[in-house]
């Protein structure tokens, strides 16, 4: 049996989602256990309380690490053969002015991976670039397993026009909703006055959500919609209708809206920055630097240049086929063999 | 287009329209380590009541019970404030002082 064991749950959680979805896989190799978290928001559904983990002595004990766990570390001197996901943890530096809590979670939790990576049996990575970290923190024999990614129908390449610009994520500062918003006021001026851009995500704070609505109103930019978080029927909606995908965010682990908007053959302009190039390849307008009015003119192109667009759906389905869900399985299953050995 | 060629034209065309926005726009960079000001700002403790919530299914109620019990321990909380501004306020201090001295040291 694998017990899976996060820190956190949230109904909209990432790293929730990913355990869930793990257990499904591990059901179907006839090993599934639980999924168990330290915390529980109340939203959450399909994870147990910590309390009620009960693992045999020849069972897995998965943890999948993104945050400072001090519940979970008595569980490092647990008998059982022990494998480590990581997703990453975001620096600190992002959140120390707007969330103090979770600044000294993520500071704290970059702190401790060296223990958690020297505890375990085996690791593995969602990406290369978290690969990186692992290793530097101690780790060896490092997988790189990625997110499972289970995508839509992929569907055609849909006609040029649509002047809705999409960007996906948490809204926190090292997403760089702020850069997102200038550029898209000066696409919006430039070519498009009827354009829309849609930013679902949880704000890190109410006060940073308003911060970015000021600073919406401030670059002179209409129709902006902070629209929280959303279920994935209206996620899956907003992707059908976006005329182009940003995400200039400065630290990804992985970063699964880029595939999503693969799938839904969405146009993506992105930072090549984190674990992004790892993921999307040669699929996507790769930005480097922080200029709006450039980031603004490769809108306009994503949305409008027909050739370009075909091109880029193309490329994305690719990716996505690099990223099958049972080419992920046997690469998990990999890690939990290495682990067990 | 090619994709390998679409940065290149945007770049072009950022310089031919001359975009131009409203001073003060550039969100604060991230640092690693806090600058001197940013210490002053956060020896002083004041958490935003907004802070406390409920995401329950009933969290309305929920929210509106933890802020009345928040106003009902006022006296606590800013008390407690109080005493870590104070001693936030004093290191500062003593470490301005102490920075001081041996800027005077290395002259």
């Amino acid at each position: 049996m694998i017990h899976q064991i996060i820190s956190a749950a949230g109904p909209y959680d990432a790293v929730t989602r990913q355990a869930l979805r793990y257990r499904d896989l591990f059901e179907s190799w006839g090993m599934a256990g639980g999924v168990h978290a330290a915390v529980i928001e109340p939203r959450a559904t399909g994870v147990a309380p910590l309390s009620k983990l009960d693992p045999a002595p020849d069972d897995l004990l998965l943890f999948h690490y993104s945050a400072y766990a001090p519940k979970l570390e008595r569980l490092l001197e647990a008998p059982q053969r022990k494998l480590l996901v990581y997703h990453n943890v975001t620096p600190a530096r992002y959140l120390w002015p707007h969330h103090p809590h979770t600044a000294v979670l993520c500071e704290l939790g970059r702190d401790r991976l060296p223990r958690w990576a020297r505890a375990m049996d085996a690791a593995c990575a969602v990406s290369e670039f978290n690969a990186a970290e692992l290793r530097e923190a101690g780790a060896r024999h490092v997988h790189v397993v990625p997110i499972l990614f289970d995508p839509p129908p992929a569907r055609p390449p849909r006609e040029a026009g649509a002047a809705r610009v999409l960007t996906v994520g948490r809204l926190a500062p090292h997403k760089r909703h702020d850069l997102v918003i200038r550029a898209f006021a000066l696409y919006q001026r430039a070519h498009a006055p009827e354009a829309v851009l849609d930013c679902p995500g949880e704000p890190l704070t109410a006060a940073y959500r308003d911060w970015l609505v000021a600073l919406a109103e401030r670059a002179g930019a209409r129709g902006v919609d902070l629209a929280g978080s959303v279920g994935d029927a209206v996620l899956e909606s907003l992707y059908a209708r976006a005329g182009a995908f940003l995400m200039l965010s400065e630290h990804e682990g992985f970063c699964v809206p880029l595939l999503e908007a693969f799938a839904e053959g969405v146009p993506v302009i992105a930072r090549a920055a984190g674990a992004m190039p790892d993921v999307a390849g040669n699929a996507a307008l790769w930005i480097d630097g922080d200029d709006p009015g450039t980031i603004a003119e490769l809108i306009h192109l994503a949305v409008g240049d027909e050739e370009l667009r075909a091109e880029l759906a193309a490329r994305g389905r690719a990716r996505l086929d690099e990223f099958a869900p049972e080419r992920t399985a046997e690469k998990l299953r990999a890690a939990v063999n290495a682990a067990l050995e | 287009m090619r994709p390998e060629d679409a940065l290149g034209a945007a770049t072009d065309a950022a310089a031919k329209a001359g975009h131009t926005e409203p001073e003060g726009l550039s969100a604060p960079a991230a640092a690693d380590r806090a600058t001197p000001e940013q210490l002053r700002e956060w020896a002083l403790i004041e958490v935003d009541h907004d802070l406390v919530y409920s995401t329950r299914k009933l969290g309305a109620p929920i929210t509106l019970m933890k802020r009345l019990l928040m106003r009902l321990l006022r006296q606590y909380t800013v008390e407690l404030e109080a005493q870590q501004t104070r001693f936030n306020v004093a290191v500062l201090a003593r470490l301005r002082e102490i920075e001081e001295r041996l800027d005077r040291a290395e002259r």
